[in-house]
């Protein structure tokens, strides 16, 4: 298995070359760039934006443009953003950090509450509980996220009971405690983590239950119910250790899709995450900006594949031997 | 089979529009000639036939606009749709205006009636999700197929790039083609469907990895038919059954990201309606436009539903292991 993991490892940075290109060649072929909005005012010196166009390297054609950008990246300069002037690294890791703290807080609720409620499903299969929670999986996966957010949002809006978007009370900040910020954050992060999570948790509750469906059919479970084992044994131990493999997989995978997911949350709810970083972006067409942000998501991307294929592997000894 | 009436139900309305919701009438008689021009409408959704069957001559009667006094002359007649606004019927007059027995749900910023235009929207969702899906059916069956008839090294090297496909964050890479590309309903299904393939072309392949190998696959190759023959004629049939699972709740998820798109503005462009759009002129004018928030929301959450439903069920007929329990 470590070969595999070498391999896919190495195969890294071919990867984020060709994806590297390939959004420097989206840039380059949009019409217009960062600097075409001052062009057409007339105040504005046309010597002095084609000075600022040389600088950030935008009069470069494909190819050459493309080359030292790698090789500014290679010895880890990702270049300032045009729109504020701050190193991209610094503004995109930021960014991402508050993405992650809401991804994470999301996968946790979605975890916390899928795993038991599929097992729940499952042993109660046909009863009214299955059936509830079949019709909450059904929503979850067909109800628009930006929905959802919006009547969070109205709900927030109209009790007063939590802060309506960002992600910290930006007036009172600075003058509070460590544990004022913490309790300040965790009262932003409750809306959209819960949103999030909630939409995220069908799919994986499905699974959960259709594996434990599996399981619960197996001869060892009957033999495991015939000699006398309590319920919850047989459940939480014969059952649920052999259900719970593929659901491992699906765990890594959704930490891969932990930057699509947050997407359009995070634009509804007004998360300062990188989403919203990234749409500016594009919208101003900031080269460095959209860069460094899409070779960012393909990292996560591939470390969460990884992820789920180690983890699979360190749960299945069958996969390992392969 | 809930989810099939509901299916039914969602495309009569995309292919009746024209019927359901216009200013101009279904079938009318003016000034002694008698004119169909929501019928017209509606034939010419159906490829081809705008050759066969022509706009009437004076295709807008403008007398027809509900708002303008009718002066019908003796004799005239006319069959009105339910809904007697276009998508497209801009009223200053009446702009973000709550539900009304006029307007049944309102208006949007400019006037325009909102029911109209959830109508109308329906036809663009529709579309974007089947044509879609279409093209990545495409690439994906081509892609597959070749990997998975051909096996070795060619299977090696496809399956690699497909690899590739599926690390690209897909939403970024929606954004930037957008920015390329200028936003647009044909765009919008041109980029789904070439960012959506990839789970598509690795069912195909491990079904043509799995047929190839049987009798009937060799018996034909036996008999001297060439690869194209076998992959289109023998093998791709057996195969289409687990393909078309994923290629529905692939449509629901296509229907998904054109909604969440035209909201972020990168889709379906204004005039044309579309329910993503819709939700944006609630989420921008959401304190007068509350009314605008549940219909494109509720119409979107059933357009999903009924193909999740679908699916499912499509899963359960193709799927034998499901049988045995």
């Amino acid at each position: 298995m470590w070969t595999f993991v070498a391999r896919r490892i190495l195969a890294l940075p071919a990867l984020l070359l060709v994806v590297s290109f390939l959004t420097y060649f989206l840039m380059w072929v949009s019409p217009g760039d960062y600097y075409s909005k001052f062009a057409e005012d007339p105040t504005v010196n046309k010597e002095m934006i084609e000075k600022l166009r040389a600088e950030a390297g935008l009069d470069r054609g494909l190819p050459d443009g493309w080359a030292v950008w790698v090789a500014n990246a290679v010895q880890g300069s990702l270049g300032d953003s045009l729109e504020t002037r701050r190193p991209v690294a610094g503004l995109v890791l930021e960014r991402l950090g508050s993405t992650l703290l809401l991804s994470v807080a999301a996968l946790a609720i979605a975890w916390g509450a899928a795993i038991p409620l599929g097992v729940l499903a499952a042993v109660k299969r046909g009863k009214w509980l299955d059936h509830g929670c079949g019709l909450v999986a059904y929503v979850g996966l067909s109800i628009p996220s930006v929905f959802f957010a919006m009547l969070m949002i109205l709900l927030a809006a109209h009790t007063g009971w939590f802060p309506v978007g960002d992600m910290r009370n930006v007036g009172e900040w600075e003058r509070m405690g460590l544990g004022g910020r913490l309790l300040d954050l965790a009262h932003h992060l409750v809306l959209p983590a819960f949103v999030l999570g909630t939409i995220s948790m069908a799919g994986y509750m499905r699974q959960m239950r259709g594996n434990m469906l599996e399981c619960l059919s197996q001869d060892y479970v009957r033999t495991a119910r015939a000699k006398g084992l309590a319920p919850a044994s047989v459940v939480g131990k014969h059952a649920l250790r052999p259900a719970i493999n593929p659901i491992i997989t699906l765990f890594g995978f959704s930490l891969a899709h932990l930057l699509n997911g947050s997407f359009l949350v995070e634009i509804v709810m007004n998360w300062p995450g990188m989403a919203r970083l990234v749409v500016t972006a594009i919208f101003q067409e900031d080269q460095p900006v959209v860069m460094a942000s899409v070779l960012m998501a393909t990292t996560l991307l591939v470390l969460g594949n990884l992820i789920a294929d180690v983890l699979l592997g360190l749960a299945d000894p069958r996969i390992r031997l392969q | 089979m809930v989810g099939l009436a509901l299916l039914i139900a969602l495309l009569a309305v995309a292919f009746f529009a024209p019927i359901l919701a216009s200013e101009q009438p279904i079938l009318c008689r003016y000034k002694g000639r008698l004119y169909a021009p929501g019928l017209v409408q509606v034939l010419h959704r159906i490829p081809g036939s705008p050759w066969l069957v022509s706009m009437p001559k004076p295709f807008r009667f403008p007398s027809f606009s509900p708002r303008r006094e009718i002066r019908p002359e003796e004799g005239d007649w006319a069959l009105w749709p339910p809904v007697r606004f276009g998508p497209n019927e801009v009223d200053l007059d009446l702009r973000l205006r709550g539900r009304s027995p006029g307007h049944w749900l309102g208006t949007d910023e400019v006037g325009r009636d909102v029911l109209a235009r959830m109508i109308h929207g329906a036809a663009v969702s529709m579309q974007v999700g089947f044509i879609s899906m279409g093209i990545a059916a495409l690439i994906g069956l081509a892609v597959g197929a070749l990997a998975g008839y051909a096996g070795g090294r060619t299977d090696q090297i496809i399956s690699r790039f497909i690899e590739i496909v599926m690390c690209f964050p897909t939403f970024f890479l929606i954004l930037a083609i957008l920015v390329w590309l200028k936003p647009s309903i044909y765009n919008v299904m041109i980029v789904i469907g070439i960012t959506s393939w990839t789970s598509i072309a690795r069912y195909t392949r491990g079904e043509f990895l799995r047929l190839r190998t049987l009798d009937y696959a060799l018996a034909a190759r036996a008999l001297g038919a060439g690869p194209a023959r076998i992959i289109v004629r023998h093998i791709l049939p057996n195969s289409l059954a687990p393909v078309l699972v994923v290629v529905t709740f692939g449509i629901a998820s296509a229907i998904l990201t054109e909604s969440a798109l035209s909201w972020l503005g990168f889709g379906v462009m204004p005039p044309q309606p579309s329910w993503g759009n819709i939700l944006r002129s609630a989420y921008d004018n959401l304190r007068t436009g509350g009314h605008m928030i549940y219909p494109p929301c509720i119409a979107i959450f059933f357009g999903v539903l009924c193909f999740n439903l679908v699916s499912d069920a499509l899963r359960d007929v193709t799927d034998p292991r499901l049988h045995e329990g």
